[in-house]
């Protein structure tokens, strides 16, 4: 969310590239944005584990062992046990899925939810926008994790629910950097051209405004990524999110395991580490993409 | 733009707000061991005038609100802003130390990396502040709890001291949260100020400054730094809103008894609505009221805003 100002005020006018194959373009990435290419490589077995879960997991994520609570690591339990002696590592793999179906869910839609609000408001434009825009600043001065807070409490904790509330956050949140980059995008020539042969707004929305604004949108979704993962994260940590027993890397570090974690380090340790390396990949790759899309930072450098 | 945005934002948080009640009187009724029916949530609901037209309980919100009244506390059932207003200096207080810590740093580190742009430093500063964004706050609490702990045997104290009471021993206190707040806030500091820095460095006037002689350290402290402060500043508003979700989860962690952990351990786990409300209300209208200083500020820091 912090990238909004620079974001809002690079939106100029894009040049048409050259068509390249994607691997070539993602070779070139590589070699340009090393970090931000770490990044995706990253989020990419983040999403491996997520999918695959049941087959890397070594044990159930739930399955206790009384009789092997809170052991180091070993080859048995790669990064030891809990104090109900359930895998850490079975534990942390399952937690990818909750960040990982959270994560994309709510990017997805999210950004939808932006365009249908940001982007119709900015393309329409008149008495709807100003409203639009009225509404969005009002909830702009919200804390995010205050209002997710209180929506999650009222409307109930569950996987759908947590969603459904970030969605709409975050979607509020992007709606005013895709409603500048339709602005944007609304004064170029073709603009007039497409209306001057007659095409109908719709058809304009749809066939020249959204393929315009679609890197700035991406560029948008990956920046917000690591934020929304990190907002699941706290929700869970705060006994706000995706309930028990189902593993969360937040809930992962809250509740009975705190008791144990200044004996058990490890405890303390794992699911943080899973956490905030997926966050920071993915605010990386971010970070390499608005470089790699944004004309003005180009030019500076 | 004050009024306007105030009235929205309490309107969003009113029809929030109204989903809450049915859950409310259940949980309540919950906690008097009598069994629930129908009539008794009626009842309830009656007495906390849940029943009236939505428009007349919409009017009487803002009619209490405009004379300082958001109700009373479901559950102590002491007037809403009693409950909050004492909490506030404390959260203001940890935000306040977050802020002035993430600006110092960001600031300075953000000098730094526009200096040597695009040098190793430049790079390793740039993956330090990504890295400030990335790691949750709530972890780094765990962290400075377990990690002296294990070394050292021991721990932050999870008392308070008010600051008017014992300065020195409130301070020592709320160091720690504060500067783990600061981590996550400078983060984006750094950011803009670096930005920022290197556009005014290409600026004419800058060119000027070195051409008549100046050294680099006057032209980058007297010429530089203060043009680049104002996209910085325009950030303050996003630092608040970003300090606040930070409390919460800090204040909890420390046993700081600010907004954040009114809110999380008595209104929401309590489902205590006129308090949830009220806490949200007061939160808006603090990020409306620093947004406001920040337009003002414009002027102090900018003069050719100032003879617009």
């Amino acid at each position: 969310m912090e990238n909004r100002e620079s974001l809002e005020v690079s939106l100029g006018a894009r040049r048409a590239r050259p068509l390249l194959g994607l691997p070539w373009r993602i070779a070139r990435f590589a070699r340009n944005k090393p970090l931000g290419f770490l990044g995706a490589v990253v989020l990419v077995v983040a999403l491996i584990t997520a999918i695959f879960a049941p087959q890397i997991a070594r044990q159930g994520f739930n399955k206790p062992n009384l009789s092997d609570k809170l052991q180091g690591p070993s080859t048995t339990y790669w990064l030891g046990t809990d104090h109900l002696g359930r895998d850490v590592f079975s534990r942390i793999v399952w937690g990818a899925r909750v960040s990982v179906v959270v994560g994309l869910s709510v990017i997805t839609l999210g950004t939808a939810f932006s365009l249908a609000l940001g982007g119709i408001a900015g393309f329409v434009g008149g008495k709807y926008d100003l409203v639009v825009l009225r509404f969005v600043d009002a909830f702009l001065t919200f804390p995010t994790l205050v209002i997710a807070l209180t929506l999650v409490a009222i409307f109930g904790q569950s996987v759908q629910n947590i969603i459904a509330v970030l969605t709409f956050t975050i979607g509020v949140h992007q709606s005013r950097v895709t409603r500048s980059a339709v602005l944007a995008i609304k004064s170029n020539q073709y603009m007039e051209a497409a209306r001057a042969i007659g095409a109908s707004p719709v058809r304009i929305f749809a066939v020249y405004v959204l393929p315009n604004i679609f890197p700035i949108v991406i560029v948008l979704a990956t920046a917000a990524l690591g934020g929304v993962i990190l907002a699941e994260a706290s929700l869970s940590f705060l006994g706000f999110g995706v309930p028990p027993p189902q593993p969360t890397w937040g809930g992962l570090l809250t509740g009975a395991a705190a008791q144990y974690m200044i004996s058990n380090f490890w405890l303390a340790l794992w699911p943080g580490v899973a956490l905030t390396l997926t966050v920071y990949a993915a605010n990386m790759l971010g970070d390499a993409l608005r470089d790699v899309w944004d004309p003005r930072l180009r030019g500076s450098k | 733009m004050v009024i306007p945005t105030l009235w929205l934002a309490s309107t969003i948080i009113f029809v929030f707000t109204r989903y809450l009640p049915g859950d409310a009187a259940i949980l309540m009724l919950g906690g008097t061991n009598e069994p629930i029916t129908p009539e008794l949530i009626q009842q309830l609901r009656e007495r906390l005038g849940l029943t009236r037209p939505i428009h007349v309980q919409y009017l009487e919100f803002y009619w209490k609100l405009l004379r300082g009244d958001m109700g009373t506390s479901i559950w102590t059932r002491l007037p809403v802003i009693e409950e909050i207003l004492p909490r506030v200096p404390v959260s203001a207080q940890l935000i306040a130390m977050g802020v002035a810590i993430g600006w110092t740093w960001g600031v300075l580190v953000g000098i730094i990396a526009a200096l040597k742009q695009d040098k190793p430093v430049d790079y390793i500063f740039r993956s330090i502040a990504i890295g400030g964004l990335s790691i949750p706050s709530f972890w780094m609490a765990i962290l400075a709890i377990v990690i002296p702990a294990v070394l050292w045997s021991w721990t932050p104290a999870r008392r308070f001291e008010y600051f008017a009471v014992n300065p020195s021993e409130n301070l020592k206190l709320m160091l720690i949260p504060a500067v783990i707040l600061g981590i996550h806030l400078g983060a984006p500091v750094m950011r803009i100020a670096r930005t920022t820095m290197l556009e005014v460095f290409r600026q004419d006037y800058i060119r000027t400054a070195y051409a008549k002689g100046l050294a680099q350290k006057v032209v980058v402290f007297r010429h530089v730094l203060r043009n680049s402060l104002i996209p910085v500043v325009t950030l303050m508003g996003l630092q608040v809103i970003g300090g606040i979700s930070g409390a919460v989860i800090l204040e909890t962690l420390f046993g700081i008894p600010g907004m954040g952990k009114l809110l999380l351990q008595e209104a929401l786990s309590k489902r205590d609505y006129p308090l949830i409300q009220g806490i949200n209300l007061m939160m808006i209208f603090i990020v409306v009221s620093v947004n406001l200083l920040v337009d003002l500020s414009y002027g102090l820091i900018d003069p050719r805003i100032r003879q617009q």
